[in-house]
């Protein structure tokens, strides 16, 4: 009888890896909730004709088109979003936005065009290449992110790897991220926590912060672009925010079309503290959703209140 | 009036024969080789650029950091084709040779028939690090 009650009282303990669960204290900050939304800038300082063929771009991306990809350079001010949509039982779907001035396209063969007819300035062809000159354009994918594990989705169910929109204090050097298009593992090679101030748009996050670095990989478009190098994302660990993005893809960019992702501000804001490149946090209102302080399923205090309310039953059941 | 006969078989000679090597010079349409492109066609072009700190330190110019970016391209161009374009691009980026901390992030490389372009970006030692390096026809 007591050996059953013990059983019984120690079960909801291994619950979790009964269940499959084994990563379920996977790191979700207590802003992801239906609503919240990140904005991300790049703003450009060219006094350069934006119309040429070659220029400056503060936003490059390699975008697939119905399996064609397009390479697009954005050589006016970026503003890249996320907004959480929806968040339902271990799924989260967001929406990434990225919204531009003075874009220049560039094709091989024939692509649908994703751009606004009324936007376009000239097309120069020239074989089976071209460039479409745009005043604007905004593109908009849509993708899930599974909270137990943290890995990112298509809405078409393809996994593509570890999510870039919050800190995650578990990742290690070696880690697995994403895998890059021409089939690389793209791992964790470094980490670093500063003890400086990073400057965003948004406002100044106080020290530690941390650095994330990943293994170099490239995405090539045919002769015409290749894009090469690393990636790096900027971290406040205290909210989980991701601060600012530079390098060349990440896997959430991947699950929205985009191959390649890359670009960094040239603009910076003033103050105290490191000016950091990339796509530099410029508005949030997570900070409205819940403290500041992360909620860790590993570390609340609820778990230990229940640690200690089945060791104590399981204590005085045997005691009797 | 026999040297008057003489000197104008010569003249006649002389112009026909120069006239000739003239016209065998000159390109046919839809005849073009290749071998045969008069080498002042090609024109060769090369930027560089750099985003690098140095300091000077016991007397010596010590880079600290720093990236740079590299295009080198040929074009063909007039009188060898009506329709001047790139012909080859070569592309290099990285962290400046030498410097002690290296900051390099990321680079694209582009090329079209109007040119080539390379942009890099870095970050560190509190700073974003950017070069751009441009060749075009223009």
């Amino acid at each position: 009888m007591r050996r059953g009650v013990l059983l019984l009282l120690l079960f909801p303990l291994f619950l979790p890896y009964s269940l499959g669960f084994a990563d379920a204290g996977h790191y979700v900050p207590q802003w992801v909730k239906p609503g919240v939304y990140f904005t991300y800038s790049a703003i450009s300082n060219a006094t350069f004709n934006w119309t040429a063929p070659h220029a400056p771009a503060v936003l490059v991306v390699v975008y697939n088109v119905s399996g064609e990809p397009a390479g697009i350079y954005y050589r006016g001010n970026v503003v890249v979003t996320f907004l959480i949509l929806n968040v339902s039982k271990d799924l989260a779907t967001i929406e990434l936005r990225v919204s531009g001035e003075k874009a220049v396209v560039r094709t091989l063969g024939n692509v649908t065009p994703f751009w606004n007819e009324g936007d376009v300035v000239s097309v120069d062809t020239f074989e089976n290449q071209s460039l479409v000159y745009l005043k604007r354009l905004q593109l908009r994918g849509i993708y899930r992110v599974n909270l137990t594990t943290g890995y990112v989705y298509d809405m078409a169910g393809n996994r593509y790897g570890k999510t870039l929109l919050w800190y995650n204090p578990r990742l290690k050097p070696g880690d697995y991220l994403f895998t890059s298009p021409a089939g690389l593992n793209v791992t964790l090679s470094r980490i670093e926590t500063l003890n400086e101030t990073l400057l965003t748009f948004y406002r100044p996050f106080k020290p530690p912060t941390v650095i994330l670095m990943t293994s170099p990989f490239n995405v090539e478009m045919g002769d015409a672009l290749h894009v090469g190098g690393k990636a790096i994302a900027f971290y406040d660990p205290s909210t989980g925010f991701l601060l600012s993005f530079l390098g060349v893809g990440w896997a959430d960019f991947q699950a929205c079309g985009f191959a390649a992702f890359m670009g960094s501000t040239m603009v910076f804001p003033e103050g105290d503290g490191l000016k950091l490149g990339g796509l530099l946090l410029t508005d949030t209102n997570a900070e409205t959703f819940g403290r500041k302080v992360p909620y860790e399923t590993s570390t609340s205090p609820l778990l230990y209140v229940y640690l200690l309310a089945v060791t104590g039953t399981i204590v005085v059941s045997v005691w009797r | 009036m026999g040297r008057k006969v003489v000197s104008t078989i010569l003249v006649f000679l002389l112009v026909f024969v120069s006239t000739s090597v003239v016209l065998a010079g000159q390109p046919k349409a839809g005849d073009v080789s290749v071998d045969s492109i008069n080498p002042s066609c090609y024109i060769r072009k090369m930027d560089w650029d750099q985003d690098s700190v140095s300091v000077e330190k016991d007397g010596k110019v010590v880079t600290l950091a720093g990236i740079y970016a590299e295009v080198r391209a040929s074009f063909i161009t007039y009188p060898c084709t009506t329709d001047p374009h790139l012909t080859w691009a070569g592309f290099d980026s990285g962290d400046v040779s030498g410097a002690l901390v290296p900051v390099f992030c990321c680079r694209y490389y582009s090329k079209d028939w109007h040119g080539a372009s390379a942009e890099a970006w870095g970050t560190g030692l509190g700073r974003t690090w950017h070069a751009f390096a441009e060749v075009s026809l223009g």
